[in-house]
């Protein structure tokens, strides 16, 4: 993390404790105008990669996971959940399940490929077109006002994996 | 990346993205909408071959 990002990410910290939060302490309640979005200053720079080489991790922030493996995120929590949920890239879409309480599911119920394009990434494989899918597709519940807490807790989790399966290219899909 | 949500996405700067005009819950396209899905899909992989950062790509797609 660049010393840029850091001194935003502590501004941006005490902008949410003293506004945001302490709000949502003494009341109990969501005020969204007291809510600053991110503002990165800097982007992140990187070579470019041959897709038809590249190991691809899909990353949904659809809520999505797999019972009775995995427990439901806790959609209902107002602050968030930091947590996230793995399942095999074969996995049936008839067996996932979503724990997201800030998005219409209804599209997704239809055709989880609105958020989750797993058959079509694996017609890419074939084709030749990408190297190959993670065997591990990574999951979580987008709602994550904290985000001192998604760099410290959600990012450290998914590079875990990135590292384990030698990815090279994450496509982060939000809902 | 892709994204529905512009606004939010030029905020976090991502090194790669492209941005639609389709709805939250629906970021690929409509449902059984293949055709869509995979235009959105293939124009959001093919910045991966490019050197980051690139600027957001707008995709005419709602």
């Amino acid at each position: 993390m660049s010393k840029q990002t850091s001194d935003n990410l502590e501004s941006w910290t005490e902008h949410f404790q003293k506004g945001w939060l302490k709000n949502f302490v003494d009341t109990k309640s969501i005020d969204w105008k007291l809510y600053k979005y991110v503002r990165n200053e800097q982007t992140v720079a990187g070579k470019g990669l041959d897709l038809s080489k590249a190991r691809l991790l899909l990353v949904s922030s659809s809520g999505a996971y797999l019972p009775p493996k995995d427990k439901p995120f806790h959609a209902a929590n107002l602050l968030g959940d930091y947590t996230i949920r793995t399942f095999p890239a074969t996995t049936p879409f008839s067996e996932l399940e979503y724990a997201h309480d800030h998005y219409d599911q209804t599209a997704v119920r239809k055709d989880a490929q609105v958020l989750l394009p797993l058959n079509h990434l694996r017609d890419l494989v074939d084709q030749k077109v990408i190297g190959s899918l993670s065997e591990t597709v990574v999951s979580f519940m987008g709602y994550q006002p904290w985000v001192g807490r998604v760099i410290k807790k959600t990012l450290p989790a998914i590079l875990d994996i990135v590292q384990r399966e030698a990815i090279d290219a994450v496509l982060l899909v939000p809902s | 990346m892709t994204s529905w949500n512009a606004g939010i996405i030029r905020g976090i700067k991502p090194p790669r993205g492209t941005v639609t005009a389709l709805q939250r819950g629906m970021t690929l396209g409509h449902p059984h909408d293949e055709a869509q899905q995979k235009r959105v899909l293939m124009e959001t992989l093919k910045l991966l071959e490019l050197d980051a950062p690139v600027d957001l790509v707008r995709l005419n797609e709602k």
